[in-house]
């Protein structure tokens, strides 16, 4: 029985987005983080994907509603429908890509423009992805320095495969969204409206692409 | 359609209903069908509820209702109407301009038609026709007289009286017209057998009774009863013809040698005077030499009894003096003149000239309305004309064929149906080559002044309403020209579509024939047909919105035209001319949408601004910008119902298409426009739950208004997306992720403002005790009501479709991934849903709360359970919960029960722990006990034990601890040290190894060894030893207690010590009856000796025999040995309360020194 069966206090339930170019690990930081599993095959996501997990940061348990985005031109206007309501955006590259990495910024460009925020702290967060790769193109330094310089927003790197910073990433933009300053009625708009929330057994079901065999390119 | 204009209004509403049957039968009319549908169940709802309009659609002016409801029907009959309208006043004034065209170019009147004869004197014609119908022959004279023919004739000829009487003296004086009798003498049969072989050698003999000396015979066959002539015989007719009798005799030929020598000189003869000439002689012959030859039988035939153009018929073989025929004839028989072919001909072409020309001037037909009938009196002109001159059938067609066209194209007043039945019958003369090149000449030369007329009345197929009777008639009849023409070859050396008559041919590599410029004239009608449509629908409202109308309007009105062709017109095509009609007007109407609305579209949903949320203020209706994506979505619509016209009735090719990827124009629009939706749909939500008076619907349903609306903004979403029917997977599955995600904030989003109401808006009055309403209940329903709509919402979006055209159009894997991400949100939506509901029902128990605390607070007090307080509580309990059990459904009654016990749980729980403080006896506790399952047995019908909720398991095990006697509060304590032993997972503190076992009574103990226990001594090390103990204390004071030795400095004790105690059988049965063995360090001083650790041994753990024999292999047991650590133990807590009660306070006495032994570090 998934709903609860006495009242307790209810998580605060924060919708993310996860964007950037297709084939930069999206899908596989999604699934690393939620069922910590992985895959080297797998599928290019299909518009978007839902997943769900609780995540406790600094004492408080969270209950992250994950959207996965598909990064190819053709889906962009299947998935920005899916900005609105937004808490969290994280912003991936992949360091072996340079391409990816300089397209962060029109990531960010187009969540502004679909998402209509109004709030000028929207908690963003950089992500860089496949950090275990030896043929790594981007340098650390270079992107964080980029990140904090020019885009105002937080840097971490991450690799999916070897689960290194993957929910220290996700627990990272929790605790931007908290630390961040937002006019209040903002803050009541946002839990007025409308959120998906499964307080109990919340990351169950999380559709892995462990079975995927299809190669993807 | 027509009759639609001018009836009354009411009965218009039936013509349009009547209208739209018809359109659904035929499944044309796709959308009407859906419209139909959605209208009856939007109408059903009204019905059901009341009223017109609910007063939420008034918020946003019917946001909503303007998908998918009757709307749409209404606009196109209305167009149609007006558009029908326009036509019927275009129709006349176009058409006369198209005819006008035609006479301009031939500039020729009727009398200039007449004087256009030149080829022929028009007073010798005259002359010759007076002198045919002086000479009448044949069996018809229609009951006219001669004088009436010659006057009508005069007056055709429009000869003055002066010279008429000229002529007509010539006329009389002039011999008789040289007439001849033509015969075809076909077969005989039945013909009586002469011979004596049984058979004849039949000839015939042929000579009018006016001069039977000119005797015509047939060839001679040989043995037969069925002769087979097929020979013809020219007899000339003399004046005196209409008495003449016309005699056939059939002879049986008896051979004699001078005929048989003649007969064997027919190879020298030629021609066919020659022949004649032969025959005669043969005959002459026959009759006049010696010969034996008998007659069979003859037929005598009045002249006057062969109708004027002849017939065809059997006679009966007749012979003297026998009854019985004597075989049968077949005869053709006909008259004509021996007038040169080509001038009689002609000369009949200027009579059907001259006549056709009176017939008009005096009938005056309608265009299109000649059916080919001349008055009587031309008629028998006409007929005396093709006897007596001698003119054959081919040459009557092709005068006709000529002659009307001419007349045709000066003004068009002949039937293509005229045309079409002449055509008819040239077809076979044509093919088989019977025709002269001259005659072909001027066959072609009429074919082409015809054509334009057929061409244009296909261009202007529009000009009438589709379903006219005649004009349906008319297009088959230009069908079947155009097919008969297709089937010959054209004449190379005349150009059929000159550049000055055909402007509108499209221009054109190859040379042009029948089936090309068919095609380039359905396209221009099509072409014409868009340019019309255009300039009555100019702009007048350059805002987008104003030309997304129009499009749309531009788009029905083509839609309208394809829809008519493909039932009216394209069969015709087909049948008659393998011409693809409606796929022809599908390729031109579909390039030119797609041209007028791609980019202008693609603009549009490029440029449509989101909305933002934030913004609270409501639009006006009329300056709303979300409107615009009503007209959006009409407009596409507009377009896919036209592109499955094409696709279904047109057999066009889905992929080649302009329009196949029209959606992908819109993708952008129709997600701004969820957007939207999900927008109003909140606006409409918070609207719906303010109008809400939380009062039933009507007395079966258990929610109010709000609910109804809210799910009426579901069905209509649905109905949008149904619609919709995107076509292609990929884009459906974001789409519907997008919808379902909006459904589910919606729901939520209602849970709140719901809950929000009731719980600020319906509040009674202060200070007054809570008493559950049917508000309340209503509310909870409500949310209920649209937590259960989106299942079905979610199953009406058509998933299983979905899935499996992205299983086909991707992988079963990625169909399955979609579906467990859309699964997910579903449920989630559900779970958070019924959280609201518990929430919310946790509010009203919270307002329960207080009087439930102060009867359980009054009724704690006194120690018997049957008080009034008790009962007051039982009371208001029941009182409200009659109201929740017949308003809220099972699920819900279920879950606020056992919120209510947990509510009392935790009451209760507050008033111990309250009452600790104070401290009651275990009586007062007791008594609150057993309240408290007096209220659970009465809120839990079944009193099931299990599913208890977390706070009902902390209250029982404080009341369990709170009402036990300080004695078995301790054994408690002890029981709980044995659990807790047990569950150890490693041997901190050293393990003690015994054995033991019952013999009857007696238990017995062997104490073997330690290992590894504490050291308590400085020198690392404990001088041990074992103090074995049973255990309740209480039971078992009279009984050994027995001590093993000390063992000194060791922390590896080998005790190796036997005990045995004799136990009274109630001791022995002692239920939790436990042995403990404590280990002790001897104090250095012998005065107090130290606790180190103890262990446990249940009674029911320790082996049973009956005789001591058996106590062979007593297995040894290896004990855990642990220490208390501290007082956070509840049971010694709870002893702790207990302040006044000397057992409790020794027993923790001793608890306390042996946590503190067990902390200690070893001493110095």
């Amino acid at each position: 029985m998934r709903e609860k069966r006495t009242p307790v206090k209810q998580n605060p339930i924060l919708k993310v987005v996860i964007l950037g170019d297709s084939n930069v690990g999206k899908s596989c930081l999604m699934n690393r983080f939620v069922s910590n599993s992985f895959s080297d095959h797998t599928l290019h996501t299909l518009g978007v994907e839902f997943l769900q997990k609780e995540l406790d940061v600094n004492g408080i348990v969270y209950t992250l509603q994950i959207w996965d985005t598909a990064g190819q031109e053709r889906f962009r206007t299947l998935r920005t429908p899916f900005y609105r309501g937004t808490d969290i955006c994280l912003l991936t590259f992949a360091v072996d890509d340079i391409q990816s990495f300089k397209n962060v910024d029109s990531w960010k460009r187009e969540f502004l423009k679909y998402s209509r925020t109004t709030d000028i702290n929207f908690p963003f967060l950089v992500v860089a992805t496949k950090v275990d790769l030896e043929k790594r193109i981007v340098p650390k330094d270079e992107a964080d320095k980029w990140c904090s310089e020019y885009l105002s927003i937080p840097y971490v790197e991450t690799s999916s495969k070897t689960d290194m910073n993957i929910e220290t990433a996700f627990a990272l933009a929790v605790e931007l969204w908290a630390s961040t300053e937002r006019p209040s009625e903002l803050k009541i708009s946002h839990h007025n409206l409308v959120k998906l929330s499964r307080p109990i057994n919340g990351n169950a079901a999380c559709p892995t692409a462990e079975t995927v065999s299809s190669k993807c390119c | 359609m027509e009759e639609v204009l001018r009836l009354p209004e009411n009965r218009c509403k039936k013509m349009a209903q009547t209208t739209k049957q018809k359109a659904i039968k035929f499944g044309r009319n796709l959308m009407g069908k859906k419209a139909v549908i959605t209208k009856t169940i939007a109408d059903r709802w009204h019905i059901r509820k009341g009223r017109k309009v609910r007063p939420v659609e008034q918020l946003d002016g019917g946001f909503f209702e303007r998908y998918g409801s009757g709307l749409k029907d209404n606009f196109i009959e209305d167009t149609i109407i007006a558009e029908k309208d326009k036509f019927a006043t275009l129709n006349t004034r176009e058409i006369l301009d198209v005819y006008k065209d035609t006479e301009t170019r031939t500039q020729l009147s009727y009398k200039e038609l007449l004087s256009s004869l030149l080829e022929l004197n028009i007073t010798e014609l005259y002359e010759e026709v007076l002198h045919e119908i002086l000479h009448c022959i044949g069996s018809e004279k229609n009951g006219l007289n001669q004088e009436d023919i010659i006057a009508f004739a005069q007056k055709a000829f429009k000869i003055e009286q002066a010279t008429h009487e000229t002529i007509y003296q010539e006329v009389i004086e002039k011999e008789a017209p040289n007439i001849m009798l033509n015969i075809e003498v076909v077969e005989g049969k039945d013909i009586k057998p002469k011979d004596a072989n049984g058979f004849s050698d039949p000839f015939c003999t042929l000579f009018l009774s006016s001069t039977p000396q000119h005797k015509y015979n047939t060839s001679v066959k040989t043995q037969t009863l069925r002769p087979v002539w097929e020979e013809y015989f020219s007899l000339p007719v003399e004046t005196s013809a209409a008495n003449d009798i016309l005699c056939v005799e059939v002879w049986d030929f008896d051979p004699a040698e001078t005929v048989k020598e003649k007969v064997t000189k027919v190879g020298d003869i030629k021609g066919f005077k020659g022949m004649k000439r032969f025959m005669k002689e043969i005959a002459v012959t026959a009759t006049n030499g010696k010969h034996d030859n008998e007659i069979i039988g003859g037929t005598l035939i009045p002249l006057k009894t062969i109708p004027t153009r002849g017939q065809t018929a059997w006679y009966n073989l007749e012979k003297k003096g026998k009854g019985k025929p004597q075989g049968n004839l077949l005869l053709k028989l006909s008259f004509g003149s021996e007038k040169n072919k080509q001038v009689a001909a002609q000369e009949h072409r200027h009579l059907l000239r001259v006549l056709l020309t009176h017939q008009m001037n005096v009938q005056k037909p309608d265009f299109f309305s000649w059916m080919g009938d001349f008055l009587p009196q031309s008629s028998l002109i006409i007929q005396q004309h093709v006897a007596q001159s001698n003119i054959g059938p081919v040459d009557e067609y092709l005068g006709q064929w000529i002659e009307f066209i001419n007349a045709h194209a000066l003004s068009p007043v002949v039937n293509f149906k005229v045309f079409s039945d002449v055509l008819d019958s040239l077809v076979k003369p044509i093919t088989m080559g019977q025709l002269s090149n001259e005659e072909l000449k001027m066959f072609w030369q009429s074919a082409k002044k015809l054509l334009p007329f057929c061409y244009n009345s296909i261009r202007t197929i529009r000009k009438k309403s589709p379903d006219d009777e005649q004009l349906l008639i008319q297009i088959e009849h230009v069908l079947n020209i155009l097919r008969n023409l297709l089937v010959f070859e054209l004449p190379n050396d005349m150009d059929l579509f000159p550049s000055d008559i055909y402007g509108w041919l499209l221009p054109c590599e190859h040379t042009r024939d029948i089936r090309s410029t068919l095609h380039d004239a359905v396209v221009q009608g099509a072409v014409d047909w868009h340019v019309h449509i255009l300039e009555n629908n100019k702009p007048e409202d350059f805002t987008e919105e104003g030309q997304m109308k129009l499009q749309l309007k531009i788009i029905q009105l083509l839609k309208l035209d394809l829809q008519k062709a493909v039932e009216f017109h394209n069969k015709l095509f087909i049948k008659k001319t393998q011409f693809p009609y409606a796929n022809t007007l599908f390729s031109i109407y579909e390039c030119k949408i797609s041209e007028m609305c791609e980019p202008f579209i693609t603009r549009i949903c490029t440029n449509m601004k989101p909305i933002n949320f934030e913004e609270n203020c409501r639009f006006e209706v009329e300056r709303d910008p979300l409107a615009m994506g009503t007209s959006l979505f009409e407009l596409y619509m507009g377009i896919k119902d036209f592109t499955e016209l094409g696709k279904v009735e047109c057999n066009a090719d889905s992929e080649t298409i302009h329009l196949a990827k029209y959606h992908l124009w819109f993708q952008q629009g129709v997600a701004r426009w969820l957007d939207i939706a999900a927008y109003k749909a909140m606006q409409r939500i918070e609207r719906a739950v303010d109008l809400d008076k939380l009062v039933k619907m009507d007395s079966t349903s258990q929610h109010s208004s709000s609910a109804v609306d809210t799910s009426t903004i579901f069905y209509q979403i649905k109905i949008f997306w149904q619609q919709l029917a995107w076509p292609d997977a990929e884009g459906s599955y974001s789409f519907v992720a997008k919808i379902i995600d909006d459904i589910c904030r919606c729901s939520v989003y209602y849970s709140d403002k719901m809950s929000y109401k009731v719980n600020y808006r319906i509040t009674g009055i202060e200070n007054k005790r809570f008493e559950v309403t049917k508000e309340w209940c209503l509310a909870v329903n409500n949310i209920d009501y649209v937590k259960q709509s989106i299942r079905p919402f979610v199953n009406d979006l058509g998933l299983t479709q979905l899935m499996n055209n992205l299983a086909s159009y991707k992988s079963e894997i990625s169909a399955d991934h979609c579906k467990k991400t859309l699964d997910l949100v579903v449920d989630n939506a559900i779970d958070t849903v019924n959280n609201k509901i518990i929430d919310l029902l946790q509010t009203v128990v919270n307002k329960m709360s207080p009087e439930m605390n102060k009867f359980l607070i009054e009724g704690g007090e006194v120690i018997n359970t049957n008080n009034t307080h008790l009962d007051n509580l039982m009371q208001y309990l029941d009182e409200n919960l009659c109201t929740l059990s017949s308003e809220l459904n099972e699920e819900n009654f279920q879950r606020i029960l056992n919120i209510i016990v947990d509510q009392i749980a935790n009451i209760m729980f507050a008033l111990i722990k309250n009452n600790l403080e104070k401290k009651r006896p275990p009586s007062y506790f007791r008594n609150l006990r057993d309240s408290f399952y007096m209220l659970f047995g009465f809120l839990r019908k079944d009193n099931e034990t299990e599913n208890k909720s977390e706070m009902i398991e902390k209250l029982e095990s404080l009341l369990h601890l709170h009402t036990l006697d300080t004695v078995d509060l301790i054994h408690e304590y002890y029981l709980e040290r044995l659990r807790g032993q047990m569950e150890m997972e490693q041997a901190n503190e050293g393990m003690l190894t015994v054995k033991l076992i019952f013999i009857n009574d007696v238990l017995k103990v062997d104490v073997l060894n330690a290992n590894k226990i504490k050291a308590m001594d400085s020198n690392g090390f404990s001088d041990p030893f074992v103090k074995v103990r049973l255990l309740p204390k209480e039971k078992f004071q009279n009984i050994n207690k027995p001590t093993t030795a000390v063992h000194k400095k060791t922390l590896y004790p080998l005790f190796d010590e036997c005990f045995k105690i004799p136990l009274t059988p109630e001791q022995r049965a002692e239920e939790n009856g436990v042995v403990t063995f404590i280990l002790k360090d001897q104090d250095f001083m012998g005065m107090t000796d130290e606790f180190i650790s103890e262990a446990f041994v249940h009674f029911n753990e320790i082996p049973s025999v009956q005789l001591e024999n058996d106590t062979g292999n007593i297995p040894q047991i290896r004990l855990k040995l642990t220490s208390p650590k501290s007082l956070d133990s509840k049971i010694l807590k709870t002893l702790d309360t207990r302040t006044t009660d000397k057992l409790a306070k020794e027993f923790l006495k001793r608890e306390k020194i042996k946590i503190a032994a067990a902390n200690s570090t070893p001493k110095k």
